[in-house]
């Protein structure tokens, strides 16, 4: 499935009826996401990756934009909400709060394959869940009569991706899906995000900060800061070589687990995150090392560098 | 160096009686190290490893359901010595927060939502110090000052700050008094990569500034590459592997570390991964034999029917496995 996301912007309203201020949590965001391919949106809590989402799946409304799914557009696609949800599957971020711990995980699963109207009877969901099951490296007789406290994270979120997999969907919506998950498990996770594509030629949007998973899994990228789109490009190509400043903090922050590297600058963290959305002119220009006059005042455009863009006035 | 820690033999479990059943979490199953003056010495495992509990024990707080069954955690300040596991009430609260101080887990969570940054500072001063509140007023604002936090946090309540900032004070609030020994637990879970290395940098300050010890818990082997300089990984309520940390990741000996370091994806390479087959076992339920053999590659006969002990190879090296035995 092929998603167009043109000029997306949604704007919260904040504080109290006296200090009522405007924060605009998604800035005019356009981006594509291609069929079979892992699109990752990238950036620190609150840069609006999550919100993004939400807009996508249509639990938020949008202030502005526009969003089509394989050209229809998103208001009339999402009227059907059975034939919405069946292509557009979501996975959360903490598989402990995915599933009530009163109920069966099998319960879920059937649910699923029941209401949707995959299989008509009990024997043939079986047949279809052990199937998907299957595919994230479980079988049904691993899952029969058991409740979520009987499993660990890893083994959850494996569940929860077979659970979105029942409904044959053609796009996967996957919010953080392995920073509540072991270390030891996470690769395991990533690489089925990595076969989804490949097999299946399912669609992820797959949002995170970290960035060592997503330039191990992911197609293209696009850095999120503070409601904009600093850098969007070729994964490899945009973690390999960053151009926007941004991408570069964030590149070298990833603690590499090789005791011999170290950071030799130090990382100034005293501005208050939230006063960035109300600056004027470029976001990160509080921050920035190479900030001129310019960024102050006016927010930098989109421009297109070597097959990827970047909103920062060093390109100009 | 002097050993300002030293734990023999603890072991702590959760006892749960629940419908008649008695469960019991073997969550720290016979661990014992040391650690000098002035280190940062870092524990690593998964969920479930028994490392957070270990902590808990560390800042003697054993509540039902878990008891220490076994076992001591010795300090050892300016030569007097003191046995965490054995003191009473009074005396703990007088050690806590000025001799040894601990940052929970999901610390950034909690602040008193309805006090004032600074409120909840001048309260810890006034309960633990003999400060007038005119100078714990400017003691708060010089220590912000030291630890380059903002001033303008002081006068906001916790909800206004973001979780990176809500973390920071959080260390901040723990070790104003100075402390000897700090325990964090996962203090960089749960935040981004910047707000990470600025924490990081933040608790090494503190570290080279009042030259205190730290013992960090983290499963996150980055962060342990980049802040600790001995590293221990626990599995399954004991220490596996023990190693100062250049080591440990030039050259991990015990099958689970190497597979915990491999299993890390990293910027730069797309080669395919696997992580480690299976699933951590139960700390109610623990498989005879070694732990980890179910899971491990190179099994023999040997690991499934006893347990290898934790023995030293090198000058500062221990490793409980077979394998490397000999």
């Amino acid at each position: 499935m092929k998603i167009v996301v043109r000029n997306l912007v949604k704007i919260f309203k904040v504080g109290s009826i006296f200090s009522l201020k405007k924060l605009t949590a998604v800035d005019n965001v356009s981006f594509d996401i291609l069929p079979g391919e892992i699109f990752s949106l990238v950036g620190e809590s609150g840069c609006g990756k999550t919100t993004t989402a939400k807009i996508l799946l249509g639990l938020e409304e949008p202030t502005a934009g526009e969003i089509f799914y394989d050209e229809t557009p998103l208001e009339d696609f999402i009227r059907d909400k059975k034939e919405f949800l069946k292509k557009v599957q979501l996975i959360q971020q903490n598989p402990f709060s995915t599933f009530n711990p009163f109920r069966k995980i099998e319960d879920y699963l059937f649910k699923t394959v029941l209401r949707f109207g995959i299989a008509d009877s009990r024997e043939k969901a079986e047949k279809i869940i052990d199937e998907k099951l299957s595919i994230v490296g479980m079988s049904f007789g691993e899952v029969r009569d058991r409740y979520p406290n009987e499993f660990s994270g890893g083994q959850l979120q494996r569940i929860s991706i077979a659970r979105a997999l029942l409904t044959n969907p053609s796009f996967l919506v996957a919010d953080e899906p392995v920073s509540m998950v072991d270390a030891s498990l996470r690769i395991s996770i990533v690489n089925l995000f990595k076969d989804l594509g490949e097999r299946f030629g399912i669609s992820v949007l797959y949002i995170t900060h970290d960035l060592s998973t997503t330039y191990y899994v992911a197609d293209r990228i696009a850095v999120m800061f503070r409601g904009n789109i600093v850098e969007m490009g070729n994964t490899q190509e945009v973690l390999d070589n960053p151009l926007h400043p941004y991408t570069v903090l964030l590149k070298v922050s990833v603690p590499i687990p090789n005791p011999e590297t170290s950071w030799d600058e130090r990382v100034d963290l005293s501005t208050l995150e939230r006063e960035e959305y109300f600056t004027k002119g470029c976001k990160f220009a509080g921050r920035c090392p190479h900030v001129k006059e310019i960024c102050k005042q006016l927010q930098p455009p989109d421009i297109e560098c070597g097959g990827r863009t970047v909103k920062c006035w060093l390109y100009k | 160096m002097r050993e300002i820690v030293t734990v023999e033999n603890l072991k702590a479990y959760y006892f749960i009686r629940f419908m008649g059943n008695q469960t019991t979490v073997r969550a720290v199953n016979g661990v014992d190290f040391k650690v000098c003056e002035g280190e940062i010495y870092g524990i690593a495992g998964e969920s479930g490893c028994g490392k957070s509990t270990l902590l808990k024990v560390l800042f003697g707080y054993t509540k039902p359901p878990l008891r220490l069954v076994d076992g001591s955690v010795i300090y050892d300040f300016d030569s007097q010595k003191l046995n965490i596991t054995a003191v009473n009430h009074q005396l703990l609260r007088r050690v806590r927060w000025k001799y040894i101080s601990y940052v929970p887990q999901g610390s950034m969570n909690v602040l008193n939502p309805v006090r004032k940054v600074r409120k909840i500072f001048m309260d810890v001063l006034a309960e633990h110090t003999d400060m007038s509140k005119e100078e714990a007023f400017y003691e708060v604002e010089k220590y912000f000052e030291a630890l380059g936090l903002p001033l303008r946090v002081l006068d906001s309540f916790p909800h206004q700050l973001s979780g990176g900032m809500r973390q920071r004070v959080t260390i901040a609030l723990a070790t104003i008094l100075k402390p000897k020994v700090i325990l964090a637990d996962e203090p960089t879970t749960a935040l981004d990569v910047v707000v990470q290395r600025g924490v990081i940098q933040l608790l090494k300050d503190i570290h080279d500034e009042q030259k205190c010890t730290l013992i960090i818990v983290t499963h996150d082997m980055g962060v342990h590459a980049h802040l600790s300089s001995r590293i221990c990984v626990m599995y399954a309520g004991k220490i596996v592997e023990e190693a100062p940390s250049n080591k440990m990741f030039k050259d991990p000996l015990h099958p689970y570390t190497k597979l915990l370091i491999n299993s890390l994806p990293s910027l730069g390479d797309r080669r395919r991964r696997e992580g480690i087959p299976g699933a951590p076992p139960s700390l109610s339920n623990l498989p005879p034999g070694c732990p980890f053999h179910p899971r491990c590659p190179s099994a023999r006969s040997v690991c499934m029917e006893r347990e290898p002990a934790l023995v030293t190879v090198e000058r500062d090296r221990r490793v409980a496995c077979w394998m490397v035995e000999g």
